[in-house]
């Protein structure tokens, strides 16, 4: 027997570029930028000022004191994700009840850390350590609140592969309903890195734009004065679905998810290798049984640093050679969201292919010729798109490729 | 220090509105801990650490789970104070 076919039919987002997937896909389109001045703390001495952040972000409008007290704001984001994928896949009672949940997140929740810490090491001995310390930044807290939130009571991970979570909870989602364990699944991917402390440590890696152009200018992905990628938060949830439930439940799938590969490097924790990226591609293809010539679009990984860039170019380039289809590389408006990225940029891959739109891609130009890219458009471009590729690489070395098919 | 009753329930009333994050009108003393103010055993924790720190008395945890308005929290605060005397 077959595997079963698995089709997106519902999604949501909450980033940079809209709290919904209608002002996203305006935003992302139009060639808005995400990448604004850090104003939430003082950034200073950090020489990287700018950050894609969700601006005048007000939990109180979305969540009860309650769930604020609980829930830190990679979680907030997640939920408020799950909520609009949810609703667009207009699932509910029993067949949400026996919905399966597995979301990515590369950091989770990161914030409570300080406040225990500084309990414990400040010379303010009155500081008490918060009740909710450990609830909050357990990375598993946004699939166990998608499953209380919405009573899903099918099987619920949490999937940490750096930044290519996202896109591997997605993958291992379909794989479950490819294997007919479950009908439907909600899965993507959060986070909300934008601190201080993760600010000055990813920055003492060497890795973070320091330019000094305006915000929406720093981010660069494949271009010759690229100077690193800049962080960025957000979520974004899709809710997989098999064949057969859609037929019962006469719901209009989106698009269907054809292909998924995920491998790792197991060469180096943060360098990217050819050979391992350029198989995660070819296994996507394979798995989706498509050729190269058949894809119409790539949704790159671009963070914007010199070696990852040049890396996904070159399995571009051995891959598909001088056929190299239209890319677009949306770091280049939201930033890089780690865990949540890749699963924001699948949303991006089924808009493209929603609306037969390749998204631009800003301040990609001069293109350094070592990535071989030089199609990469600061406007969007209207494409007849039947299949997406979307990449995503991570440290660890864990690749994660997912392909997507119009359904029309 | 003696502190009155009254000084007590202000004490109670501020500690729990700040850390529920409610704002001070909404906390009164006939409020249900849980089915007014929505008290998780969590909050409780933080609560009664706040009010061990205002105070200077340990509270049982337990007994404290067990009370089911704001104004039993004030008079087990009173009792625990007039005991420790």
């Amino acid at each position: 027997m077959g595997r079963k076919r698995v089709f997106v039919t519902g999604m949501g987002i909450f980033c940079p570029l809209g709290s919904e997937i209608k002002e996203f896909w305006n935003n992302l389109s139009h060639g808005k930028s995400g990448v604004h001045h850090i104003t939430k703390f003082d950034p200073t001495p950090s020489l990287t000022r700018f950050a894609g952040v969700i601006q005048n972000y007000d939990p109180k409008s979305y969540f009860s004191p309650r769930e604020q007290r609980s829930c830190e704001a990679f979680v907030q984001y997640g939920l408020l994700a799950a909520r609009e994928a949810i609703a667009q896949a207009e699932v509910n009672g029993p067949d949400l009840s026996k919905c399966s949940v597995v979301v990515g997140t590369g950091i989770g929740g990161i914030v409570s850390y300080k406040p225990a810490y500084d309990a414990l090491y400040l010379p303010d001995k009155n500081r008490k350590i918060n009740a909710f310390t450990i609830p909050k930044m357990m990375n598993n807290a946004l699939s166990a609140q998608i499953a209380i939130e919405h009573g899903c009571e099918g099987r619920n991970f949490t999937v940490n592969t750096a930044c290519s979570s996202g896109a591997n909870a997605i993958g291992i989602g379909a794989e479950w309903l490819q294997a007919g364990l479950y009908d439907r699944v909600i899965c993507g991917g959060a986070e909300a890195p934008v601190t201080y402390e993760l600010l000055r440590t990813w920055e003492a890696m060497g890795v973070l734009s320091r330019s000094k152009e305006t915000p929406e200018r720093v981010c660069k992905p494949f271009a010759m004065d690229r100077d690193g990628f800049v962080l960025s938060e957000g979520a974004a949830m899709i809710v997989l679905e098999v064949e057969e439930s859609c037929t019962r439940r006469n719901q209009s799938p989106i698009a269907e998810l054809i292909g998924f590969a995920s491998n790792c490097d197991a060469e180096s924790l943060t360098s990217p290798e050819l050979e391992g990226v350029s198989h995660a591609i070819q296994k996507a293809l394979k798995d989706a049984e498509i050729s190269p010539i058949d894809v119409d679009c790539i949704n790159l990984h671009g963070t914007g640093t010199k070696l990852n860039d040049q890396t996904e170019g070159a399995a571009i380039k051995k891959i598909f050679d001088d056929r190299i289809p239209l890319c677009s590389a949306s770091k280049s408006q939201l930033g890089h969201s780690m865990g949540a990225a890749s699963a924001i940029e699948a949303v991006v891959s089924v808009l493209s292919i929603q609306h037969q739109i390749v998204p631009p891609s800003l301040n990609c130009q001069p293109a350094d010729p070592a990535c071989h890219l030089q199609n990469l458009y600061p406007v969007s471009r209207k494409h007849k798109i039947q299949n997406v590729l979307s990449n995503s690489f991570a440290f660890g070395g864990s690749n994660a490729c997912l392909v997507f098919r119009s359904c029309n | 220090m003696q502190l009155s009753e009254e000084k007590i329930r202000e004490v109670c009333l501020k500690t729990i509105a700040r850390e529920l994050d409610l704002p001070a009108e909404e906390v009164k003393l006939n409020s249900n801990l849980r089915d007014d103010l929505d008290l998780t055993s969590l909050d409780a924790m933080n609560v009664i650490m706040a009010l061990e720190d205002e105070f200077g008395q340990e509270a049982d945890i337990e007994q404290i789970l067990e009370l089911k308005t704001v104004q039993q929290l004030v008079d087990y605060l009173l009792n625990l104070l007039q005991q420790s005397k």
